[in-house]
């Protein structure tokens, strides 16, 4: 007979279900995370189930016996394991479709093209059924090039189109074509706009475009597939790109020796002009448009250029960046100098490309995620340009894996590993990242007291980057250069050296056992690859050209620039709050818009004109202070605290500004003893502009007069400091001389005089006043005895002249006799005599210098 | 019943704290002795523990070592740092460096680089070729003379200054003792790894620094006079 159940038992029931789904749900998500620490999860996983099933007996039991205790153990037990389970598998899951979207396992993915037929703006074409049997139409001769080739002849196909098909090798070709009018219509990718504003130069051009037809379709695309290697015994490589809007922004190879625990990070400069892989017969081109094809085009190109297999990739999105450094907290990151980056998506203009609203301080700070993208983008204002943004780059990525690896928060772990997922593609497997997260936090522990602590204490990086040089190509029709970047063969193979050695590749063992070490001369890394290498190099020459203004140039840098081409004049229109041109996003002083586009020959230029955003400024805030509006020859100084030597330099150098002061002297009521030989008081505050002031500036100087004379210092003191301790105690007619003195050493005092009255080393300290006319005589040592040879030759009085620093001075006279042409009549002095003689009267010669008696008549 | 299930969640419980103190795990095999003033190093040959104990025994005798002679100590502490530099065949790999908690402290991290491009460079391709249990380990070293210094040895501490970007030095003086000593290798007797090429021999400099003797220079072939340092 079945018993009939009471609510009691419906809970019980439902409850030990409940938390046998979710505890099974959970095992589920964490056995995908078995590598961690397989016995660890496997053990916890079998306990739970056991407990589990206890608790589904339980509540048989319970349904059975009716014991009350087996009922309440039942539900809390049941209760517990649901709350931490439910808990877990939340959190899991997670990760898991984070981890889903990062790891590529399949090497054939499915992803979406997107073709653009692009024309210009006053094309009379509007759409497809414009296009006719003239129509000169752009396509790229490829299949590789799914949208230029594959999706632009299906839709000429499906719409039975007769068009003069012209073809192109490349994007950049075809986009070029398509602003020179050599065709009517071009076949782009969709995103071709973002794709080539980076150039210079082009977005001129490309405001001038637009779509008039689109077409999508989903592709498979195969990418390299994973290498099985244990990662935790052999070397491996990995190509780590950064992708803006389709292009690789950002290149590098890194390989890492578990068993020498040493990194290599080589950079590869975006704008490197390689063969593409994937382009017909390998034609060059810069190699970060080779993503526009496909990722595996960039690792083919990559691979062949470097002669280096790649084992593993990953992909980030540049703004993956910004949201991971936010899920970690911000890095702590150093820049050279202070500048105004680049904004990452979001809320750019309508074109996709970010404002310059992004400050990036000096020094050694707190970066959150757009100030460590910025630095990651920067090139133009960093010393160093295109390098130190590789350099940067790679002192970022180890930032954050170190950041990473020390972080025990697991909530910034997910949140990193979220912001990861939408930005993040790599062909690592799950069970290789965990091998190497465990990898790196055990060697991070793996240490005793005296091993040095930190990443830098285990493992050993060297960054390289392949060096190559400046080259352009210039289109004459737009005016515009391509400027391009190739890499020297030296450097690929000395870059390959190096990752080869790190792979253990093509390595022959040394018998040089060197182990000196000494703390005088600490060891000093000096691992670095040339920066130039002696070939033969390709270019062309550039014209000179107008600049990108807008690209980080300011008014003073324009100005400068302007110095070599005098024949430029420059106008400079200010663009205010209610100017129609106006943009509060832009930092102060910006340069907005030029009249001459980037590219044009200086030659042909005679006019330019820049237009700068003003805000208003407010010099008085601090805020303000350091906008060039608030520079010093803006602005009125803090004159409270001045000497008189700056206040007279300031007066000197604002000769339009009339400035009253006021001495008060010592002696006098109203000094202030708190600003001896300082300003106390100015009229006008500090910070005023310049252009505001109605009237003079008033300021009272405080004089210290009386003042004694601190002989044992200045006795003991050189030139320098004897000037410094007059000027510093405010005296104004200070006179140092010197002169040769047998008794006092070379450049020591010899003596003080004050006014009249002279003072050596052994007075007293005198109270004189700093009006007094002072003269110090330093000594220049004994004079020295020189021995003046009689010259026989003009040459040999030279070199005389120059081994004791005198003047030449050579006096011809003149002789009918021939034959005592150019010989040496004289000389002013012979035989030992006083260096100071010669120095204060010189050494000359006279010379015999033929006319003949025809000449002289 | 009720027991096996509560011991089933401590089970769990304990796997929990497993798998959160993995993070925390280390692989070092040692006990630390608190009677010597340096850290046992890892995987020790049977020679290092025979002289780790002679260190801490010398050790234990030296009540305050900045103003005993501590001649007796100084050759002690360089055998255990040669022995632990020198052997390559109980290391993990290149950046395994042996001897790093005998060096002067603040250099800990310059040594360990300095010796990962030099004698460590190309441990890891001897492993691969040789295999790490076929690599040679030192098996005994000769103390040639000790020396007490008469001048104090001058170590440069350079502190960089971020906010105009400029270094400056700061010099350290310390007493200081001189050890020459040398050594010899073994290796399993079917390596083919040729002991006649390593160095065997060092002049070690080590300073009276942190409560201990520290290494301040090794140099195989000279001695660098200190007094005009």
């Amino acid at each position: 007979m079945i018993k009939k159940l009471n609510v009691l038992d419906y809970i019980s029931i439902v409850l030990s279900l409940a938390q046998t789904t979710s505890s099974i749900i959970f095992i589920t998500f964490v056995l995908r995370y078995a590598t961690f620490s397989k016995a660890t999860i496997i053990f916890a996983s079998v306990a739970l189930i056991i407990l589990s099933l206890l608790i589904d007996l339980l509540c048989y039991y319970f349904i059975k016996f009716k014991k009350r205790w087996s009922f309440f153990t039942n539900i809390i037990m049941a209760i517990v394991i649901l709350e931490i389970t439910i808990t877990s598998s939340y959190y899991l899951g997670r990760i898991n479709k984070s981890v889903d979207n990062i790891i590529i396992t399949d090497n054939e993915q499915i992803e979406t093209s997107t073709v653009a037929f692009v024309t210009y703006n006053n094309s009379n074409i509007n759409t497809i059924d414009d296009l006719k049997g003239t129509t000169k139409f752009g396509y790229i001769d490829n299949e590789s090039f799914i949208a230029g080739n594959v999706l632009a002849l299906e839709v000429v196909e499906k719409n039975n189109l007769k068009l003069e098909m012209v073809p192109y090798t490349s994007y950049n070709d075809l986009i070029l074509a398509l602003f020179s009018e050599e065709i009517d219509v071009a076949a782009l990718p969709d995103n071709y706009y973002q794709m080539f504003s980076v150039n210079d130069g082009y977005e001129d051009y490309l405001k001038n475009t637009k779509v008039i037809h689109t077409y999508s379709k989903e592709f498979k695309v195969t990418t390299l597939s994973g290498n099985d290697k244990d990662l935790t015994k052999d070397p491996f490589t990995v190509l780590l790109m950064g992708i803006d809007e389709q292009r690789t922004d950002s290149l590098m190879i890194a390989t890492f020796n578990p068993q020498r625990m040493t990194v290599t990070m080589t950079s590869i400069a975006r704008d490197s002009f390689v063969p593409i892989a994937c382009y017909s017969g390998g034609a060059r081109d810069k190699i970060n448009h080779a993503r526009t094809i496909s990722r595996q085009c960039t690792i083919d190109t990559v691979e062949n250029m470097m002669g280096v297999t790649i084992d593993f990739y990953v992909e980030v999105n540049f703004y993956g960046v910004v949201d991971m450094v936010d899920a970690m907290g911000g890095l702590t990151l150093y820049s050279p100098v202070t500048f105004i980056g680049q904004q990452a998506g979001y809320e750019n203009d309508e074109n996709g490309r970010g404002k310059f609203v992004v400050w990036v301080g000096q020094g050694w700070l707190e970066r959150d995620g757009q100030q460590t993208l910025a630095l990651a983008r920067e090139r133009h204002a960093m010393p160093g340009g295109d390098f130190a943004r590789q350099e940067n780059q790679q002192t970022i990525i180890k930032a954050m894996a170190e950041k990473m690896l020390n972080t025990k928060d697991l909530n910034k772990i997910i949140d990193v590993i979220e912001a990861a997922g939408d930005n993040i593609k790599t062909n690592f497997s799950l069970d290789q990242i965990s091998q190497l997260i465990n990898f790196g936090i055990k060697m991070l522990n793996s240490t005793y007291e005296g091993r040095v602590d930190g990443v830098d204490g285990i493992f050993k990086f060297y960054n390289t980057r392949v060096t190559g040089y400046e080259s352009w190509t210039y289109n004459e029709q737009l005016s515009l250069p391509l400027w391009i970047y190739i890499p020297f063969k030296g450097s690929i193979a000395d870059n390959k050296a190096v990752i080869d050695r790190n792979l253990q590749v093509n390595t022959t063992l040394s018998k040089e056992y060197f182990s000196d070490y000494d703390t005088a001369y600490p060891y000093y890394d000096e691992f670095s690859l040339p920066d130039t290498y002696n070939e033969q190099r390709e270019n062309q020459n550039l014209p000179d050209i107008i600049p990108s203004f807008t690209n980080g140039y300011t008014l003073e840098s324009i100005k400068t620039w302007l110095k070599d081409r005098s024949w430029i004049k420059l106008s400079v229109v200010e663009v205010k709050e209610g100017d129609k041109l106006y943009d509060a996003s832009y930092m102060h002083n910006a340069i907005i818009q030029q009249s001459v586009a980037y590219g044009k020959k200086t030659a042909d230029v005679k006019e330019l004109t820049v237009w700068v955003i003003k805000h208003t400024v407010n010099c008085k805030l601090e805020e303000y202070r350091s906008y060039d509006d608030c520079g010093y020859e803006f602005v009125v100084p803090e004159f409270v605290g001045m000497s008189l030597s700056d206040l007279n330099t300031w007066i000197n150098d604002h000769p339009g500004v009339e400035v009253r002061v006021t001495t008060i002297k010592d002696t006098e009521v109203g000094y202030n003893k708190d600003f001896g030989n300082k300003v106390s008081f100015q009229s006008v505050e500090a910070y005023t502009m310049l252009n505001e002031l109605t009237g003079p500036i008033d300021v009272t100087y405080n004089k210290i007069v009386s003042i004694e004379l601190d002989l044992p210092t200045i006795f003991a003191s050189d030139k320098t400091g004897v000037q410094a301790w007059f000027n510093n105690n405010g005296f104004i007619n200070t006179n140092i001389t010197q002169t040769y003195n047998d008794s006092v050493p070379a450049g020591n005092v010899i003596s003080v005089t004050v006014n009249k009255t002279i003072y050596t080393s052994s007075s007293t300290n005198p109270i004189v006043s700093t009006d007094s006319y002072v003269t110090v005589v330093i000594s220049l040592g004994p004079d020295v005895k020189i021995t003046v040879p009689t010259f026989n030759t003009v040459d040999e009085y030279f070199a005389f002249c120059e081994q004791y620093g005198l003047e030449k001075n050579v006096n011809p006279i003149e002789t009918t006799d021939q034959s005592q042409d150019a010989k040496i009549s004289s000389q002013s002095a012979s035989g030992e005599v006083n260096k100071s003689y010669l120095e204060t009267n010189g050494l000359s010669i006279q010379i015999y210098q033929y006319t003949s008696s025809e000449e002289g008549e | 019943m009720l027991i096996l299930a509560i011991i089933c969640l401590v089970f769990v419980l304990l796997a929990i704290h497993g798998l959160i103190s993995q993070a925390n795990q280390t692989d070092d095999n040692t006990v630390p002795n608190k009677a010597n003033l340096y850290e046992a190093p890892n995987n020790m040959t049977n020679y290092q523990k025979q002289l780790y104990d002679e260190l801490t025994d010398s050790c234990s005798k030296v009540k305050d070592i900045n103003t005993e002679d501590l001649s007796e100590l100084a050759p002690v502490v360089a055998k255990n740092f040669i022995a632990d530099y020198f052997s390559w065949g109980n290391k993990r790999g290149s950046y395994d460096v042996g001897g790093i908690d005998y060096v002067y402290g603040p250099y800990h991290m310059n040594f360990s680089f300095g010796a990962r491009d030099y004698y460590y460079y190309q441990l890891d391709l001897l492993m691969k070729e040789y295999g790490v249990e076929n690599l040679p380990i030192v098996d005994d070293i000769v103390i040639d003379t000790v020396e007490k210094q008469d001048s104090q040895y001058k170590v440069s501490i350079w502190i960089h200054d971020y906010s105009n970007d400029t270094d400056y030095e700061e010099p350290q003086y310390y007493d200081a003792y001189l050890v020459k000593a040398h050594w010899t290798y073994s290796v399993p007797n079917d390596s083919k790894f040729n002991i006649n090429e390593l160095p065997n021999k060092s002049n070690i400099m080590l300073i009276v620094s942190n409560d201990r003797l520290e290494v301040a220079y090794m140099h195989e072939d000279y001695v660098r006079d200190i007094a005009n340092d």
